[in-house]
């Protein structure tokens, strides 16, 4: 049985829905297979994941909370109130609350729903629930599971064969505030080591919404003398130059000497040279 | 004295008769496995034109226009060409591997190389790379379509995608008959102009950026107000994104040296290579054995164009 066979029936595997021989094919190729084992793993942790936040959901302490922060909303809080006012004007505080609460269980019935119906198309279902800002703490929790499931999506979902699921993969970072260990190794790989390079350019625009922190800034510095496709070298070029980065210096001066640089990327480099002194 | 010896060469060739033995429309044909779901097709050297056309049938079919053989003398002897990437097992200079899952059509670097003509059940997902000289066309899919051009033009239209599709120096063409909600779809080109056509009705989220060149559309876009943040750095002056009809799946358009034009897509507009969207500079003729540097889609030195030879003519 092949790898890919075993990945597609293992969320059935773990629901125990699966056919008895398969189920017993399945089991003996993850016996075999490390590679499978560690896929099974990690649906693991994104299974445990999943009751987590399952425990939060039907507690009528977390409803009280919303009413009374929706009060607070009401009765004064500066920019909150402002916005809160604008929308009682149109539509009545039962609506609003029922929205809320409907947003809410929605998201939720999404979150455990959507999973079993198709991992592959989780997300781009799913609207994010907004939190203002004196959002209470089961909230800012909730949302940061969410979060930290979306981080193990894009990361289980990052290696497949199709360059268009990788893309969507990679895309789903857009939705995301914070990039973990896990994500930012994965949006590396493709970001250096995807024989595709749509998925590369890709992977360089996600990780540029990052560039503020320095450990990306790092590994895209590191990422320039990798690239041997032009687009890459050249969209690189110029990041490195609109963040002044100067440790990118030697690689660029590298592209500017190798016999093997396109013309094209030769005189990025020799612009972004004259920019970075 | 080096372009002369070049010179030289050509006229000394040209005056040689064809060497081996060419055949005319030579075709190739099987069925694939039932289990077979994509097809994959490579074109490392080839100086012919590829034209892949999606068919309702179940039979890959293949033609080579004009496939001269290579001149094998000590055939007899038990000595036969060899190639890398390869053997013929096609008799017109393709090699063809199949598995459970795939079809692997690989075109066998020969100087003398034909245009090819492939016919292929459309309901596969289709790769293509071709890292040769010729022009790319590609019609008729409904799965999701991989394609990397290194130097000739790629037409590629009455697709729905999902597509991930990228030209190093020629221009790209796309017309989508509908495009696919499934997964996103990724244009990227170097050098050439790429011109996407798509329906009016299309629901997407647009991503486009050019470095040195423009973008031009005549589709009616919701544009995103700018990030001014200053904590986001921009690649490039023209990043512009947006949303057609509401929003959808991500289609990403990106071009450094040449324009990107998107537009409504007529039911099924007549590309050719004289379109008048750019117009087409003439074709060189077939290049020498000498030959000097170009780069692959991954950057890897290749072989270029002798240009000296447009001269000559």
């Amino acid at each position: 049985m092949k790898c890919k066979k075993v990945s597609r029936n293992l969320p059935s595997l773990w629901e125990n829905s699966l056919e008895t021989t398969l189920a017993e094919e399945v089991r003996r190729h993850l016996g075999q297979c490390e590679n499978c084992q560690e896929e099974w793993k990690q649906l693991g942790t994104l299974m445990a994941d999943i009751e987590a936040v399952e425990e939060v959901q039907p507690d009528p302490r977390l409803r009280k909370n919303f009413f009374s922060m929706l009060e607070e909303a009401k009765s004064g809080q500066r920019e909150a109130a402002a916005r809160h006012e604008e929308r009682t004007l149109v539509e009545p505080v039962f609506w609003k609350q029922a929205r809320w609460i409907g947003s809410m269980a929605a998201g939720l019935a999404l979150l455990l729903g959507g999973f079993w119906m198709g991992r592959l198309q989780f997300f781009s279902h799913m609207e994010p629930t907004t939190v203002d800002k004196g959002a209470n703490q089961e909230l800012e929790a909730l949302q940061g599971q969410i979060e930290s499931m979306k981080q193990m999506m894009a990361v289980y979902m990052m290696d497949q064969r199709s360059a268009s699921k990788r893309i969507q993969a990679v895309s789903y970072t857009d939705e995301i505030s914070e990039l973990s260990p896990d994500l930012l190794k994965a949006l590396l790989e493709r970001l250096n080591q995807d024989d595709n390079v749509n998925v590369r350019l890709a992977s360089l625009n996600a990780l540029t919404r990052f560039a503020h922190q320095e450990n990306v800034r790092a590994v895209l510095v590191d990422s320039l003398p990798r690239q041997t496709n032009p687009v890459m070298q050249i969209m690189l070029i110029n990041l490195m130059v609109e963040m002044d980065e100067k440790r990118a210096r030697g690689s660029i001066q590298e592209l500017l000497e190798s016999a093997a640089t396109p013309l094209e990327v030769k005189n990025e480099a020799l612009q972004g040279l004259g920019q970075l002194l | 004295m080096k372009r002369l010896n070049k010179l030289l060469c050509l006229l000394l060739i040209s005056l040689l008769p064809a060497a081996g033995f060419s055949k005319d429309g030579v075709k190739h044909a099987f069925t694939p496995q039932e289990s077979v779901r994509s097809v994959e097709i490579t074109f490392i050297e080839n100086y012919g034109d590829i034209t892949i056309l999606g068919t309702e049938g179940a039979q890959i079919e293949i033609v080579a226009e004009d496939y001269q053989e290579p001149d094998d003398e000590n055939e007899e002897n038990g000595y036969s060409s060899v190639f890398s990437g390869g053997r013929d097992n096609t008799g017109i200079g393709l090699s063809i591997e199949e598995d459970k899952d795939s079809v692997k059509i690989m075109g066998l670097p020969n100087i003398d190389s034909s245009d090819y003509t492939i016919h292929i059940p459309n309901r596969y997902s289709l790769k293509v790379n071709n890292i040769g000289y010729g022009d790319s066309i590609i019609q008729n899919f409904k799965g999701e379509i991989e394609v990397a051009v290194a130097e000739g033009d790629a037409v590629i239209k009455d697709i729905t995608g999902p597509a991930t599709l990228h030209n190093m120096n020629g221009d790209l063409v796309v017309h989508f008959s509908e495009v696919s909600q499934d997964a996103p779809t990724s244009i990227t080109n170097l050098n050439g102009d790429t011109v996407v056509s798509i329906p009016e009705d299309t629901q997407a989220n647009l991503q486009m950026k050019s470095l040195n060149s423009d973008i031009r559309t005549n589709l009616n876009i919701d544009y995103d107000t700018p990030n001014l943040d200053r904590h986001t750095f921009n690649i490039g002056q023209r990043t512009v994104t947006g949303k057609l009809n509401g929003g959808g799946v991500l289609i990403s358009l990106e071009a450094i040296n040449g324009d990107i034009v998107l537009k409504k897509g007529g039911d099924n507009p007549n590309y050719s290579r004289s379109s008048s969207d750019f117009p087409k500079p003439p074709k060189p003729p077939k290049p020498l054995k000498n030959k000097s540097k170009k780069h692959s889609p991954d950057g890897a030195l290749e072989v270029e164009e002798v240009e000296e030879v447009e001269e000559f003519n």
